[in-house]
């Protein structure tokens, strides 16, 4: 029988969760264009000459091509959702492109827990996150908040 | 400031809201597969039926940002976007934000995105059909290193069935420069 892979996040409840809690680091890359133009057949939008073309991107005053915002976000998004478990469930996310992220660059997703609270009987735990590159430059800063349950039973 | 984009005609779109748009299939599993891929993230909520994260749900789920990208080009759309006309300077851009809401007449050609801001409310489930409506809320200039860069915040609401069950709401910032 063929063994399949399987990644779902660990599980992990509300009380796991405290304030100035730092996450373990994600590393993605070396970034490459190929993750862009995966990126762009996934979303099956190719606008954006500069996402994949040296010379359209130069035109336009960049320092080269820039690895997609949304597709940045979207690994961000991905790691909160590593960090905070299977039972987590999102309520918000916020992202700022700030920096570009450009082919050879690193991205290295950071999280750290800055609220966890109840609030209206509901458990909410509110973190920061930030993308960083080789050079420790914050491409990507964002912020999310996420509900969970309580542990069974609970205690710690 | 030099030049001021801000006229009268970009000032009438703020506040404009499209009418829903259907995306032209249904979530399907390969694109869902090649939307997860993309992000690395092969968690079996997205395609193990099997799978108690699946279970879950109700069935496999698209990733949480899946429906914003949803918006595929439909098959009986003639026009290419990435048709040059010719222009060996054509730099692939259409400019259009959004398939429902007009172009914003802005002389700028750069455009970059600034960021998302996301409101989650349930995730769209493999057959489902994923509705979008959007509204430009506003629409300022701001001076740039390189120039006048006009800001524009589109809120989108997303959501699927007969019944309209809220997936997703996202306020995006796209910079034109």
């Amino acid at each position: 029988m063929l063994k399949v892979r399987t990644v779902e996040p660990e599980e992990r409840w509300f009380e796991d969760f405290h304030e100035g809690q730092e996450f373990p680091v994600i590393t993605r890359g070396p970034m490459m264009v190929g993750h862009q133009v995966r990126w762009a057949g996934a979303c099956d939008n190719y606008e954006s000459e500069f996402h994949h073309d040296e010379y359209v991107a130069r035109a336009q005053g960049l320092p080269g091509i820039i690895l997609s915002g949304p597709l940045m976000a979207s690994y961000l998004l991905t790691a909160v959702t590593q960090w905070l478990g299977r039972h987590a469930r999102l309520v918000r996310f916020f992202d700022q492109n700030r920096g570009p992220t450009m082919p050879r660059d690193m991205a290295h997703l950071h999280g750290r827990v800055r609220r966890a609270y109840e609030q209206d009987g509901r458990c909410l735990v509110e973190l920061e996150c930030w993308i960083t590159n080789q050079r420790g430059e914050v491409t990507t800063p964002g912020s999310a908040l996420a509900e969970l349950p309580r542990r069974p039973g609970g205690g710690r | 400031m030099a030049v001021n984009h801000i006229t009268d005609a970009v000032r009438a779109l703020i506040g404009l809201r499209s009418d829903w748009i259907e995306a032209c299939h249904p979530v399907e599993a390969s694109e869902v597969r090649r939307f997860f891929q993309a992000l690395m993230d092969p968690n079996p909520r997205y395609w193990d039926a099997a799978s108690p994260a699946a279970a879950r749900y109700g069935g496999p789920v698209a990733p949480p940002g899946f429906a914003v990208h949803a918006f595929r080009r439909p098959p009986d759309e003639i026009e290419d976007p990435l048709g040059a006309d010719g222009d060996p300077e054509f730099d692939g851009t259409s400019r259009l934000v959004r398939r429902g809401l007009p172009r914003v007449p802005v002389p700028l050609r750069g455009v970059l995105n600034g960021g998302y801001e996301y409101e989650f409310f349930s995730y769209p489930r493999l057959g489902e059909r994923i509705l979008c409506r959007s509204a430009y809320r506003d629409i300022t200039q701001r001076e740039g290193r390189s120039g006048p860069m006009v800001l524009i915040v589109v809120e989108d609401e997303y959501a699927t069935g007969g019944e309209f069950r809220p997936l997703l709401k996202s306020v995006s910032t796209l910079i034109t420069r």
